[in-house]
């Protein structure tokens, strides 16, 4: 069982260090072998929108950075936890350039959802569970039903944590999930 | 009408003449011109490419009203465009004068026919508004904006509405209202059946554009070797 963890090195405060050493803890004990990848300031290009991922090279984006390597080591592991700075209720810069490259893993063509949303399907049929746990100073309640609201409301593979401190509640929390392979969810 | 400093954000990561962000920026650049009003358009991809972003946080920093348009990635704001506010962010931070309560507006696109899928980045500018001094007044969300670089006419209609959303916040800054004021929804140029038939097939021309067939587009480069 693979485990993989993307952190931002851009807000890598003691909450961070502390949110990132109790994950670890956690999938080391169930067993998991764990890769971590701490995005370096401003470490990725940003998505420029030019679906090169979907229709040059299929699969893969054509920007050569880092993000091939996040994409392989996440997409090949059953787990995928994102450490996330919640900016403005959503993911911080760092991490947003991440997600936007994501969009190598799913398929460029319109599907209808079962709620009746459109959304693009997975290209693998078998897909990492991703858990997003959001962090910050003094997160409003407002930022973060937003946050999980983005995560949540539109994808049917997304788990949301808030990390604030309290060790023990984050920990029970990501021990309750089920940190297995989601199937062709995306 | 006292004349108003209105600055016009660009948040679109696409290459000079391929955004709709930008399209929608030069229209509602000239909605805001109709009564004499000079806009500035910021481009944040070529500010931040050029590393200008000092002169375009002054200017921000002295406008009465901020709009902001950009294409919706993954339900939120694109990467481009948030690393663009996070620095903004920072400015305003370092000297307090910048922080300004000054009404936002966003205009959200997005690449799926549903313009409610907008709703979510949206509040995300309603944040920033509010960490930058500022109050969101009311969002423009748009669907179906793979259509905006095709001037057919449903799109010509749909751009219409659009004109008429960009009238009401002129009339909105000019008073000065603190009020709650709705969002405005614009719907797709076509439905979503044919919606749907355009892009799929859009993607399969582009794919033999590039020398690729139909099945080359459900590669798995990450698939692990054992599943191959």
């Amino acid at each position: 069982m693979k485990a993989y963890i993307l952190s931002d090195g851009e807000f890598a405060t003691n909450a961070l260090e502390q949110l990132n050493a109790l994950v670890r803890r956690v999938l080391d004990s169930k067993g998991f072998a764990v890769t971590e990848k701490r995005l370096q300031p401003q470490e990725l290009a940003y998505c420029r929108g030019c679906f090169g991922c979907w229709v040059k090279t299929p699969g893969e984006c054509v920007i050569r950075d880092s993000m091939a390597d996040i994409n392989r080591d996440s997409m090949q592991s059953d787990v995928a936890v994102y450490l996330v700075p919640v900016v403005f209720g959503q993911y911080s810069a760092n991490m947003k350039n991440a997600l936007d490259r994501w969009i190598p893993n799913i398929l460029p063509f319109f599907e209808v959802r079962k709620n009746g949303e459109t959304i693009h399907p997975a290209r693998y049929l078998e897909n990492p569970a991703f858990i997003m746990i959001g962090y910050g100073d003094g997160l409003s309640a407002e930022e973060k039903a937003l946050f999980t609201s983005i995560t949540t409301n539109h994808r049917e593979n997304g788990i949301v944590l808030f990390y604030e401190g309290d060790d023990q509640k984050t920990e029970q929390a990501l021990d309750a999930l089920k940190l297995e392979k989601a199937g062709a969810l995306v | 009408m006292s004349m108003k400093k209105i600055v016009i954000l660009s948040g679109s990561p696409k290459a000079p003449g391929k955004a709709a962000s930008d399209l929608l920026a030069k229209t509602a650049a000239e909605v805001f011109q109709e009564d004499g009003t000079r806009p500035r358009v910021i481009s944040v991809r070529r500010t931040l490419d050029r590393n200008h972003t000092e002169q375009a946080f002054a200017e921000m920093a002295e406008a009465d009203a901020l709009v902001i348009i950009f294409p919706l990635y993954i339900f939120c704001l694109p990467g481009i465009l948030m690393r663009f506010l996070q620095l903004y962010k920072g400015y305003v931070d370092a000297q307090p004068e910048a922080k300004r309560e000054i009404p936002v507006y966003a205009v959200a696109n997005c690449g799926f026919p549903e313009p409610h899928i907008n709703e979510e980045a949206v509040r995300v500018i309603g944040q920033f508004a509010k960490a930058v001094g500022g109050r969101l007044r009311f969002g423009v969300m748009i669907g179906g904006g793979g259509m905006y670089g095709y001037p057919a006419p449903p799109v010509r209609k749909r751009l219409e509405e659009f004109r008429s959303a960009v009238r009401r916040m002129r009339t909105d800054i000019a008073s000065g209202d603190t009020s709650p004021a709705s969002d405005i929804l614009i719907q797709s140029p076509v439905g979503r059946r044919l919606y749907f038939t355009m892009g799929n097939m859009g993607w399969k021309l582009q794919a033999r554009k590039n020398g690729k067939k139909k099945v080359d587009l459900y590669a798995k480069p990450y698939q692990p070797a054992e599943n191959h």
